[in-house]
């Protein structure tokens, strides 16, 4: 139990600090949410091992903590929205055993995109939406490029991983 | 490795999103008269966009000019909003999310 504690908070450490210099790193960019979305590597490799109740509570601490560090109610809720979306895209895709961690990322880049632009819709105004295409195109294309790293990096540390959890 | 599915899932979406992009250049848009400024989620003031003028709030500074509405400056570090550009058709807005400011045009 102690050391699944330890474990599971290191993780969201980890996810926290790419998250955060992810955000200064691409905030040159003016499209927003342009990011790789590096943190939910780790919630992605978990969902993959069957770690359901680690990739959630990952997850879930990594975004309450973001929220209450940098962010604020807004942040808060379009993270939660994006995340419930993509978790359940890559929750379905894992299902298929034909994809590996790319296609799988593309498809929760996307549907982040997607359920963050759906939480602004609610909150605000459906004005928004406009962004829509444009979020769905980058999240996809950035997904992608995470879910390639992500698969390199497994194939290379995956029996350190095994060791580990 | 890249398997197969993978390039095909990444164009499908690819596919999506055009599609989606196609479906909002054929929703027609008119030009609006009236710009309504929101902050911290009510509603700050409504102002003909046929008058130009400034409108100072405490982070953002919104201009009105030529039946245009943008927002010339933001104390917020990504300057989104301001890259956001000029609207003037009904429905376009500019956003701030740093400072909760939202521009929209009626």
């Amino acid at each position: 139990m102690a050391k699944k504690i330890s474990l599971y908070s290191l993780l969201t450490v980890f996810a926290l600090l790419v998250s955060y210099l992810e955000g200064i790193a691409f905030s040159f960019i003016p499209v927003p949410a342009f990011k790789l979305g590096l943190a939910n590597c780790v919630c992605m490799l978990l969902f993959s091992r069957k770690e359901y109740a680690a990739a959630i509570t990952v997850n879930l601490s990594r975004i309450l903590l973001s929220a209450l560090l940098f962010g604020n109610f807004y942040s808060l809720a379009f993270s939660l929205s994006g995340a419930i979306f993509s978790s359940l895209a890559v929750l379905l895709l894992l299902k298929f055993k034909c994809f590996s961690f790319a296609g799988i990322s593309a498809a929760g880049g996307a549907f982040h995109n997607f359920g963050q632009l759906a939480a602004a819709a609610l909150l605000n105004t459906a004005g928004l939406l406009y962004l829509l295409p444009l979020l769905f195109l980058v999240g996809a294309v950035l997904g992608f490029i995470t879910g390639m790293l992500l698969e390199a990096f497994s194939k290379k540390y995956g029996n350190l991983i095994n060791k580990i959890t | 490795m890249v398997k197969k599915a993978d390039v095909i899932m990444l164009i499908c979406l690819v596919f999506v999103s055009l599609l989606l992009f196609a479906v909002m250049l054929l929703i027609p848009k008119n030009s609006g008269d009236t710009l309504v400024v929101t902050v911290d989620g009510k509603e700050y003031c409504r102002l003909p966009l046929s008058v130009d003028t400034e409108i100072p709030l405490s982070g953002n500074t919104v201009i009105i000019e030529n039946g245009y509405a943008y927002m010339k400056n933001a104390n917020c570090p990504d300057k989104i909003c301001i890259n956001q550009g000029k609207i003037n058709k009904i429905g376009q807005t500019v956003v701030c999310l740093p400072n909760s400011v939202i521009l929209e045009v009626e």
